[in-house]
């Protein structure tokens, strides 16, 4: 961890290529890309992750096979990039052949003024590296990421309806040409790469925007990191990114060093136990999302974290960043706490646990210490009925007004037990400590949600913002009570 | 006429002419190829204020910083301080006041992007903020207007109302939509010698942007070349818009002698860039028993914005949509364009017409409610005849209108799909169905009669092969497909030999901006007379070689052009290769360059009377969508869509059903989605995708079927086709009143309820809260 190197090259495959090139820690995977590699094809367009036009597919080993995700290159920082194999628009045809994808696209007029294409195609091949015959659910979950302002996407749909068919029939002659030819050679190459990363520092004199950038590889690495700072005003930590970047690009609030979490070992598991689950904070949402455990044990995080982001910020962002971020409509949190998850806190001292509900103090503040960072997530495993509910003003990608998660337990017929949790109501998510009282130990009926509704209401004095006015939130508050109640109800019928 | 018919140049319609190089990322935008070796960046100072006084700018601290090579003012503006077009209002950096939030008051040019961004961070701007105007009633009470009041009228409206059997009065507004387009704003400058400037920015107006550079730098258009390899998106927002940081550019660079890009974020790009015009209006309607309209007064107000920009022309073809496809003998049409402080309002695909068509069928709409009729008949009701006048006085020559309404009630089954949302609605108390119906009638020109004429410039060269230029900007609508279709159609040539350049105004000068849907229509046949003229000329070097060849004597030669070969009809086994001719040609010293030029015929319009001929033909067609209404989360999903579209010839139907599904899918957005929110001080709060939403892949309706009307008319235009790019962007406002009807079926249809645009979630949750019995013993 000896910080002496003032330019760091980073090392990774770009398409076909082996690329070696000396980054800095502000710039991003798009930057080095386009600008600097001269790839043009991924674009810019919001440098926020809300477009999708800067798609690059990022290739990991798992069991010696790549393994492509879509990521927003915008939000990453470039020296992720390392050891990575990234392939972008311009190396999926081989010489003037296009690939199954491309010729797709061009065949169903999927393309008009081009500009949102090779996002598109890039998700597309994501997608279809992992599935050969993905529904129409599959391929909307893919692309919602994806804007097109010219298409109206029914072309784009049609074509990836038309790659399954072709796969699935072999009509096609290249039935196999998603993925290129070079990549197995790739595969083996990868195996033996060069060190991890881990430092990338900069001469702060030459007014950089930010002068470090470190990778720590165990939890000892990064509390010595963490200690050289001390004053956590001079770091911040980065898991996925999908908050931390958008801060950067955006806000141009940047860190003086980023501390990048993301490729620590003692972080990235999922255990399943008898009467509870935890999740490491380097997990993605994706990871989570597709884990069998959690499918089976805990549905409903699974189903609430689909509605977070699209596919590519999901893959990147993680539920530990969600809690950490503090943002009172987040809608990890709002699940996690009507699930009454615990957190653990890690630090150079050691360990404590705390119940999330006392984790979070004020807007945007929590209970984290100078030197700690949130280090696994732990969910009880419970019976009951659990549902999520999100308002936003879109259904895909879009940060929720108010969401609600509810949480309620039956015993012969009358509620025994019960939770109510809303986002976008107050400066934290927090529980409705009113409902409670009014439908324990009573049988639910039309009147009984009505008042729990009204009791709810009360409690909160939202506030009008871009996505919704005071008098709104409020009405949804009701809403939100009633749809969970009718669900419950018509479950239990 | 000529033998390659219409009907074969669809056969053979080909994709995208880019298409191939988009998929591949080949494909290249300004500034992605080419880029000048020493580039500098500019990046602008915004006015954080929608209205105040400059006091002073102090730019030494960020000129002091290593890196930056300049910082411009006003005062470093060689020429004209102006960009406005008619009138011509709007500085490019102004002297003593900003009038919106957003406006550029200073520029920075540096060495890395990076370096300009800070340095625009230490400009000292000293401001005295002053009150804006941000609402139209505000603009109305200070008479804030652009122009005079402007009226169309016929018959006597107060003498129809009082004739009716009942009347009604209300307001509607519509709110404002911005572009996002994919690309932002962007433009790179490059000196040349002797003073001159290349241009490489994304407008879509290469003309206006080479007018104002030079009247800005204080040279000439001959001194200045605009050239537009293609837009990412535009959709009206790069028109007029570009033009400004087309300016601040050239200024950099003519500043600096040094090539400069600017490109703003989308933040800048969202905070500081007019979007489309929010109406307001005013009407009264008399009906019959039979909801037939008898009169109808309306007053259409626009929110301009701080410069006049296009707001004129705007509010002028919202006027003459404003009874979109009805008759009406009784008619008052005024129009008022506001001034405000908030960035200029611009052209957006529909330019007005959109407004004023939905206020009109609000209007339909709650007579359909009020007489208990049901909203399709009232439509059929009033639907105008071929040979009614408009209320400008043009002739409806072909109104097809009311068959196309009566296909989509076949297509769409309408009376089963009626019965079967009722009964839906029926037994769900909290998700509600509903359909909404609109016919569009869209008038295709420039209503401002000089701007329809359109220039080409064809070259075939010694080797076959074919370079063609026309004004069109390819900005995704495929103008260069179609344009060179027209040419390969003619010529009887591959596509292939076809090369598409640039826009540029050296090769195209005076070229009117590619807008109002007319991009194929003006330049397809310009570029369609050019080829003409080349086939006159090598048909007659064709005719002497068939002749020395094949001592083929024709008394009427007829020289057929296709498939590469020319020939004569009377021995058509008798082939010369295209290829030869033109060699031939060349060495007879005939020429193999064209100009082609068209012009609009039969177009005018008295704007102080408010009557004449506007256009040049209509576009008919109509939609209904059915959606499904959560009315607890105000969530709407759209279930079915089927459109009837009437395309003339299309000259490549798969083109056209794009624009299609791309108009309605935006039209959408703007209809129940997208929204432009400002602070009380004029500042807009949604500057980006994570707040501004548009529709994504998951908006798309469960069903989508178009079906495309062709029919041979004469009021059409290149080989009998007709325009696309903006009559579909009116069909989602169907999507509108179909989310109304759902709501309005929580009372059984008996009460109106008030529903604000966009239909956002918010706004359906609000319209439903009065309606909605959440207590009900209903069943769920
Ligand atoms: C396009 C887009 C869409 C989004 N949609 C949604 C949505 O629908 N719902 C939603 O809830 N959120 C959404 N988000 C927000 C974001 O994706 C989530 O909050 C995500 O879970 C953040 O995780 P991350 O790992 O990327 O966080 P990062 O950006 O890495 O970190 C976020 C913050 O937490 C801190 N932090 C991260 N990990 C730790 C740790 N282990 N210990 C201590 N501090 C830590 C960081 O310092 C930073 O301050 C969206 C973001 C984008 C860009
Ligand atoms: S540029 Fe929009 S998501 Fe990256
Ligand atoms: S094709 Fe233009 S944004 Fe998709």
């Amino acid at each position: 961890m000896k910080a002496s190197n003032l330019t760091t090259s980073i090392s990774f495959f770009l398409n076909a290529q082996h690329i070696k090139v000396a980054v800095s820690p502000e710039t991003t995977a798009l930057g080095l890309i386009r600008n600097e590699l001269g790839k043009r094809g991924t674009k810019e367009s919001c440098s926020e992750g809300d477009c999708g036009a800067c798609t690059i597919a990022a290739g990991e080993l798992s069991d010696g096979k790549l393994n492509y995700r879509a990521i927003n290159s915008c939000l990453w920082p470039a020296i992720r990039l390392h050891g990575k194999h990234i392939i972008t628009i311009e190396g999926l045809s081989q010489g003037e052949e296009l690939n199954l994808i491309q010729e797709q696209m061009l065949e169903h007029h999927a393309t008009q003024c081009g500009y949102c294409t090779p996002g598109i195609i890039m998700s597309l091949f994501c997608l279809f590296t992992r599935k050969q015959s993905p529904n129409k659910q599959d391929i909307v979950q893919a692309l919602e990421g994806n804007l097109c302002r010219c298409t109206g996407y029914q072309p784009i749909l049609s074509a990836a309806q038309s790659i399954t068919e072709l796969l699935i029939g072999k009509k096609h002659t290249n039935a196999n040409h998603i993925l290129p030819g070079y990549v197995s050679e790739i595969e083996s190459k990868l195996v033996s790469h060069s060190e991890p990363i881990k430092v990338i520092e900069t001469n702060a004199f030459q007014g950089r925007d930010i002068h470090g950038y470190y990778v720590p590889r165990t939890l000892e690495e990064l509390h010595t990191c963490m200690d050289k700072f001390g004053d956590p005003e001079r770091y911040r930590i980065v898991s996925g990114g999908t908050d931390l970047m958008v801060d950067i690009n955006i806000n141009r609030n940047f860190p003086e060093n980023i501390i990048d979490i993301s490729e620590i070992d003692d972080l990235s598991a999922i255990r399943i136990k008898q009467d509870s689950i935890s999740i490491g904070s380097g997990v993605t949402l994706t990871s989570i999302i597709e884990h069998p455990g959690i499918r089976e044990k805990l549905p409903i995080l699974r189903e609430t974290l689909l509605l977070v982001g699209s596919e590519q910020i999901r893959n990147m962002a993680t539920l530990a960043g969600n809690i950490a971020n503090a943002s009172p409509i987040a809608d990890g949190v709002v699940a996690l706490l009507g699930l009454d998850a615990d957190v653990t806190l890690l630090s150079k001292n050691g360990r404590r646990n705390v119940k999330l509900s006392d984790f979070f103090i004020d807007y945007k503040q929590t209970d984290l210490q100078t030197g700690e960072i949130l280090g696994e997530i732990h969910i009880p495993i419970q019976e009951g009925f659990f549902n999520f509910e999100k308002s936003s003003k879109r259904q895909a990608v879009d940060i929720a007004t108010v969401n609600s998660f509810c949480y309620l337990k039956e015993d012969s017929g009358l509620i025994s037990d019960c939770r109510f949790v809303f986002g976008g109501m107050d400066k934290t998510v927090r529980l409705a400590e009113s409902c409670r009282p009014v439908v324990q130990g009573k049988k639910l009926d039309d009147r009984l949600i009505l008042k729990c509704a009204e009791a709810a209401v009360k409690e909160f004095e939202p506030i009008s913002d871009v996505r919704g006015s005071a008098d709104y939130r409020r009405q949804l508050v009701e809403n939100h009570i009633v749809k969970h109640l009718h669900k419950f109800l018509s479950i239990n019928e | 006429m000529t033998p390659s018919g219409d009907k074969k140049l669809q056969d053979r319609a080909p994709y995208h002419l880019s298409g191939g190089l988009h998929v591949t990322g080949r494909s290249r935008f300004i500034g992605e190829d080419n880029r000048p070796a020493e580039l500098l960046f500019a990046k602008v100072v915004l006015s954080p204020y929608a209205h105040a006084q400059i006091l002073n700018i102090n730019t030494t601290p960020a000129a002091e910083i290593p890196g930056v090579v300049a910082v411009l003012t006003h005062l470093d503006i060689p020429g004209e301080n102006q960009i406005g077009l008619v009138p011509q209002d709007e500085p490019l950096l102004p002297v003593d006041q900003v009038q919106y939030v957003g406006q550029p008051v200073a520029v920075v040019v540096a060495t890395t992007p990076r370096i300009a961004e800070q340095a625009v961070s230490k400009i000292e701007v000293e401001y005295e903020e002053l009150d804006p105007v941000l609402t139209i009633s505000e603009a109305l009470d200070k008479d804030q207007l652009y122009i005079p009041e402007r009226r169309i009228k016929r018959g006597d409206v107060e003498q129809g109302l009082q004739n009716s059997e009942y009347c009604m009065e209300g307001k509607f507004a519509t709110g404002a939509q911005e572009h996002f387009y994919l690309e932002t704003q962007c433009c790179i400058a490059v000196p040349g010698e002797d003073h001159q400037i290349t241009l490489y920015s994304a407008t879509q107006s290469i003309s206006e942007v080479q007018i104002a550079a030079a009247r800005i730098l204080g040279i000439q258009c001959k001194d200045v070349t605009v050239d537009v390899p293609r837009l990412g998106g535009a959709f009206g927002g790069k028109e007029r818009t570009a033009t400004l940081w087309a300016c601040l550019t050239a200024l950099a660079c003519h500043q600096t002698e040094k090539s400069v890009e600017l490109r703003l974020t989308r933040t800048e790009d969202m905070l500081s860039t007019g979007k489309r015009h929010p109406f307001e209006a005013v009407y009264k309607v008399g009906f019959n028993q039979n909801g037939k309209i008898q009169a109808y007064s309306v007053e259409l107000n626009s929110n301009g914005g701080a410069y006049t920009d296009l707001s004129i022309a705007i509010l002028e073809r919202a006027m003459l949509h404003a009874e979109n496809s009805y008759y009406i003998p009784n008619i008052s049409i005024t129009g008022r364009a506001c001034r405000t402080n908030l960035p200029p309002n611009t052209a957006m695909r529909g330019f007005g017409a959109p407004q004023s068509i939905f206020v009109i069928e609000q209007v339909i709409e709650r007579i359909a409610r009020k007489l208990n009729i049901d909203p399709l008949d009232v439509r059929l009701q009033n639907i105008y005849k071929t040979g009614e006048l408009t209320p400008y006085g043009q002739p409806i020559e072909e109104a097809s209108g009311g068959e196309l309404l009566e296909r989509l009630r076949q297509n769409s089954q309408y009376l089963e799909l009626r019965k079967s949302t009722d009964e839906f609605n029926q037994c769900h108390q909290f998700v509600k169905r509903g359909i909404g119906v609109v016919p569009v009638k869209f008038g295709i020109s420039f209503t401002s009669a000089f701007l329809n004429q359109g220039s080409a410039l064809i070259w075939i060269y010694e080797d076959g092969t074919i370079s063609l230029s026309h004004g069109g900007i390819e900005m995704g609508q495929e103008v260069n497909t179609k344009v060179a279709q027209v040419v390969s159609s003619e010529l009887g040539v591959s596509l292939a030999r076809i090369r598409q350049e640039s826009a540029n105004t050296k090769r195209v000068g005076n070229a009117s901006p590619t807008a109002a849907s007319s991009g194929s229509d003006i330049n397809g046949n310009a570029a369609r007379n050019a080829a003409l003229q080349l086939k006159k000329r090598l048909a007659e070097i064709a005719q002497q070689m068939l002749a020395a060849r094949y001592n083929l004597k024709v008394k009427e030669p007829r020289i057929i052009f296709a498939e590469d070969r020319i020939f004569d009809t009377a021995a058509p086994d008798r082939k010369l290769n295209f290829e030869e001719v033109v060699k031939q040609t060349y060495m007879e010293r005939v020429p193999l360059g064209a100009h082609g030029f068209y012009k609009t015929p039969g177009l005018h319009f008295d704007r102080e009377k408010g009557v004449g001929n506007p256009f040049h033909y209509f576009v008919f067609g109509c939609a209904l969508t059915q959606v499904e209404v959560d009315l607890l989360t105000g969530q709407s999903d759209l279930l079915k869509v089927y459109i009837v579209h009437e395309t003339g010839r299309s000259l490549n139907p798969e083109i056209d059903r794009g624009q299609i599904t791309g108009g309605f899918i935006q039209g959408m957005g703007w209809v129940c989605m997208e929204e432009i929110i400002a602070d009380e001080k004029g500042r807009y709060l949604a500057t980006g995708p994570s707040t501004y939403k548009i529709p994504t892949i998951r908006d798309l309706p469960t069903i989508f079927e178009i079906e495309m009307v062709e029919v041979d008319r004469e009021g059409s235009s290149v080989f009998r086709s007709k325009a696309i790019g903006e009559p579909p962007f009116m069909y989602a406002e169907a999507v509108y009143f179909a989310i109304k009807d759902a709501i309005e079926a929580l009372t059984e249809h008996e009460k109106e309820v008030e529903l604000h645009m966009p239909a956002t979630p918010e706004a359906v949750v609000m319209a439903a809260k009065n309606h909605i019995h959440l207590d009900s013993t209903g069943t769920t």
